[in-house]
C-alpha cells in the first residue's frame, strides 16, 4: 500500500477507502485548503493505519487540525468496540494522558486589565511553576495525597481548599473518571507526580489571559458568561510527567501484549491489547488515575490564577465572578453509547488532539451545560485568537461525539525556531498589545504563530461541517510559557 | 571513556524534522556507539548547546528483545534519570553484557550496563522530551555501508 487512494466526499469531507488492511473507512474532515497542509505530511497514512486496528468500529477519523503524530495522529478519533475484540492502545491517547484546556471567565473588562496586565503576568509568572520538569519546591505532595489525586481528581483539590464544589459541576464527568485504579500506576510515576501538580509544563502548554472580542451567539454566550469585552483565562495542561510515565511503562508492556494476542500493527507505536484482557484493564485503571491527576493539575493551576487576579484586583475571585465555564480533555481514551451501524453500542472511543462534543440532551453531560450542548474549547496560537464552541448532532452522528482541539501545527519545531532566530519576539508581541513570560524563549521561539494554522480557518470547517458550533473568539491579552 | 568530542568524530548525529515533535538519526560503527550517539543527540535536543558538568557517574541497565527496543530502553532511562531526578548526561559508554536466553524457546534478549557520567541542569532546558517513542524506530545494520554500517532513528514525542 504506497499511495492511499483518497476521494472527496464534499467540501468538507474526505473518504479514505477500505485498502489493503484496513477494517474500516477514514473520513477526513478538511477543506480544499486544510487538505493541502493536511496532505503534506503523513497523516492521512496514519489514518489509514488505526483503521486497521482490531475491532474498530464506524470510521477512523482525522480533525480538521490533524497533524502528523507518533502512530496515531493528533487530531485522530476513533473507537473500538470490546465485543468484537477492540482494542486500547495507549499511543491512541499519547503520553500526555487528559491534556485539556480550561476555561475562565470573569466580570472584568479588557479596559479594567489591559493596564495592570504587565503586573498580573508577572505575578502569574511568579506563582505558578512553568517550564520543563518545573514543580514546586514546597508544595510536595506525599505518596498517599498522590494516590488520592489518582482516585478522585478534582474533589480532592476542593476538598484541600483549592476550589469551590461549584467547580466539580463544569468539569467533564466532575474531574474524575471513574475505574481509575492507582495500583496501576508505577512507583516512578508516582513518584514523577509528587512536586508538579499545579504545574504548567512546557511545548504548547499555556495559561493565557485573554478576552471575549467576537459574540457568534449571544444566548449561548451569556450562558457561558462570556459577555464581549470580559475577561477570561485559559489554562492547557495535562498530567504531566507522571502521565508520560504511564503512557511509557504501558508502551512496553502493549509490545508484549501484541505478541500474546497476535496483532499485527503498521506502526509499533500502535501498540495495543484487547480491552478485554488483563493488559487493556490494566491500562484503562492507569490511564484512569492519571487523567485524574491531569483535572487536578489544571484545578490546582485554576486556584492560583483566582489568588493572582484577587490580590492584583483587589477583590475575591468570586467577586471578581471567576467561575469556571468548563473543563475538557483532549487526550483520552472512554467508553461511550453511539449508534454503529443502525444498533447503539458502548464503545472505547480514543481522541489523541480531539475534543468530545456531546450534543444538548446528551445524558453524559453535567446539569449546568445539558440543555445547551458541551462547550468546547479550540485554542489557536499565541498571537492571533482561540474559539469557544458548543457541541453539536452532528458530531455525535458522524465523529463520535468529537471535534477538533487547535490549530494544528504546520511547521516544524527546528523550522519555526529558525524562522525566530534574530527576533525580538517579546518586543513583537508586546507591540501586538500581548505580554509574553516563559521560563525559557526557546519554547517561545518554537510556538511562534507562523507555526501553526490558521485556527479561525479549522474552527471554520469545523462550524460547516457541522461538528461543532461557534459561541466566541477570545483574543490573547498575555501569555504564561514553559 | 570516550569524551563527546571523539564520539562525534566517530559517529554522525542528525536532527529531524517531525511536524509536532523532534527525532535524531544516527550513523555509527557499532550498536555500542549508535546507542552512545543517539544519548549524546537526545541530551542536545534537551539542553541545546549547555553542557553538564561531570560531576557524578551513575550506572544504568537496559534490554531489548532486538537492537530498536535496545535502543529505545537506553534512551527512556536515561531520559527518566534527567526528568525525575534531574540527572543531566554528559557522557555515556555502553557496554554489552552477555545475551540472555528466554526459557521454553523464548526470544533472546540483548543486554548492556551503560556508565554515564554527567550533574544537574546547567541551565533551563530548551525543551521537555514527554518520551521516547516507538514510531518509526530503527537501529539496525545496513549493508554495504563502509566505516558505519549501523544506523538508528528515534522520534521523541514533545
Amino acid at each position: 500500500m504506497n499511495q492511499l487512494e483518497v476521494e472527496r466526499i464534499d467540501d468538507y469531507r474526505w473518504r479514505i477507502p477500505r485498502q489493503g488492511r484496513m477494517r474500516v473507512e477514514g473520513l477526513i474532515v478538511a477543506d480544499d485548503r486544510l487538505m493541502e497542509d493536511i496532505r503534506g505530511d503523513e497523516s492521512v497514512r496514519q489514518v489509514a493505519n488505526v483503521a486497521e486496528l482490531p475491532g474498530i468500529v464506524g470510521r477512523s477519523i482525522g480533525m480538521p487540525d490533524i497533524h502528523w503524530g507518533y502512530g496515531f495522529a493528533i487530531g485522530g478519533v476513533a473507537a473500538f468496540d470490546p465485543e468484537e475484540g477492540g482494542v486500547i492502545s495507549p499511543g491512541g491517547v499519547g503520553y500526555d494522558i487528559n491534556c485539556g484546556v480550561r476555561l475562565l471567565r470573569s466580570r472584568l473588562s479588557v479596559k479594567d486589565v489591559r493596564p495592570r496586565i504587565g503586573s498580573l503576568m508577572d505575578s502569574l509568572y511568579a506563582t505558578i511553576p512553568a517550564g520543563v520538569g518545573k514543580g514546586y519546591r514546597k508544595f510536595v505532595l506525599s505518596r498517599s495525597q498522590v494516590r488520592d489525586i489518582l482516585e478522585r481528581g478534582a474533589a480532592w483539590a476542593v476538598d484541600e481548599g483549592f476550589g469551590s464544589p461549584e467547580d466539580l459541576e463544569h468539569i467533564e464527568d466532575r474531574g474524575a473518571l471513574p475505574g481509575a485504579d492507582p495500583d496501576r500506576v508505577s512507583a516512578r510515576a508516582q513518584e514523577r507526580g509528587r512536586d508538579q501538580v499545579g504545574t504548567v509544563g512546557s511545548g504548547n502548554h499555556f495559561v493565557e489571559v485573554g478576552w471575549v472580542d467576537e459574540v457568534y451567539d449571544s444566548v449561548a454566550a451569556s450562558r457561558l458568561g462570556l459577555e464581549e469585552g470580559t475577561v477570561t483565562v485559559f489554562i492547557h495542561s495535562g498530567s504531566r510527567g507522571l502521565g508520560y510515565q504511564v503512557c511509557d511503562d504501558f508502551l512496553e508492556l502493549m509490545l508484549k501484549a501484541v505478541k500474546r494476542y497476535g496483532i499485527e500493527l503498521p506502526d509499533r507505536q500502535l501498540v495495543c491489547a484487547p480491552l478485554k484482557s488483563p493488559e487493556g484493564e490494566a491500562y484503562l485503571g492507569a490511564m484512569r488515575a492519571a487523567a485524574n491527576y491531569a483535572f487536578t493539575n489544571r484545578q490546582l493551576m485554576a486556584h492560583r490564577v483566582r489568588e493572582v487576579f484577587s490580590e492584583i484586583f483587589d477583590e475575591e475571585s468570586s467577586g471578581l465572578g471567576m467561575g469556571l465555564v468548563y473543563d475538557v480533555a483532549h487526550n483520552i481514551a472512554k467508553f461511550e453509547r453511539h449508534e454503529v451501524d443502525g444498533e447503539e453500542r458502548v464503545v472505547c472511543v480514543h481522541r489523541k488532539g480531539a475534543t468530545r462534543a456531546f450534543p444538548p440532551g446528551h445524558p453524559d453531560l453535567g446539569p449546568a451545560y445539558r440543555d445547551l450542548g458541551q462547550p468546547v474549547f479550540i485554542p489557536g496560537d499565541m498571537g492571533r485568537y482561540s474559539y469557544v464552541l458548543l457541541g453539536t448532532d452532528g458530531a455525535y452522528r458522524e465523529t463520535f461525539g468529537s471535534t477538533c482541539h487547535g490549530a494544528g501545527r504546520k511547521m516544524s519545531r527546528r523550522k519555526a525556531k529558525r524562522s525566530s532566530r534574530g527576533r525580538d519576539l517579546r518586543t513583537e508581541f508586546g507591540g501586538k498589545g500581548i505580554e509574553i513570560r516563559a521560563s525559557s524563549f526557546a519554547t517561545v521561539a518554537e510556538e511562534v504563530p507562523e507555526a501553526y494554522k490558521d485556527v479561525a480557518d479549522v474552527v471554520g470547517v469545523v462550524d460547516a461541517a457541522g461538528i461543532g458550533r461557534k459561541v466566541v473568539r477570545l483574543r490573547p491579552l498575555g501569555v504564561l510559557k514553559g | 571513556m570516550k569524551s563527546d568530542r571523539s564520539l562525534e568524530a566517530l559517529v554522525e548525529v542528525r536532527f529531524m524534522d517531525h511536524t509536532a515533535d523532534v527525532g535524531v538519526e544516527v550513523e555509527a560503527p557499532s550498536l555500542e556507539l549508535l546507542i552512545e550517539g543517539a544519548a549524546m543527540g537526545m541530551t542536545r535536543l534537551i539542553l541545546g548547546d549547555d553542557r553538564p558538568r561531570e560531576e557524578e557517574e551513575r550506572t544504568i541497565r537496559a534490554e531489548g528483545t532486538d537492537p530498536a527496543l535496545l535502543l529505545r530502553n537506553v534512551l527512556r532511562e536515561l531520559l527518566f534519570l534527567h526528568e525525575a531526578r534531574g540527572f543531566a548526561l554528559a557522557l555515556c559508554r555502553v557496554e554489552f553484557l552477555a545475551p540472555e536466553e528466554m526459557p521454553a524457546g523464548g526470544e533472546s534478549v540483548l543486554r548492556v550496563r551503560c556508565r554515564v557520567t554527567g550533574g544537574r541542569d546547567p541551565g533551563p532546558p530548551d525543551r521537555e522530551l514527554k518520551g521516547v517513542t516507538l514510531h518509526g524506530l530503527i537501529a539496525e545494520r545496513r549493508e554495504g555501508k563502509e566505516g558505519r554500517p549501523w544506523f538508528g532513528r528515534v522520534i521523541f514525542d514533545v
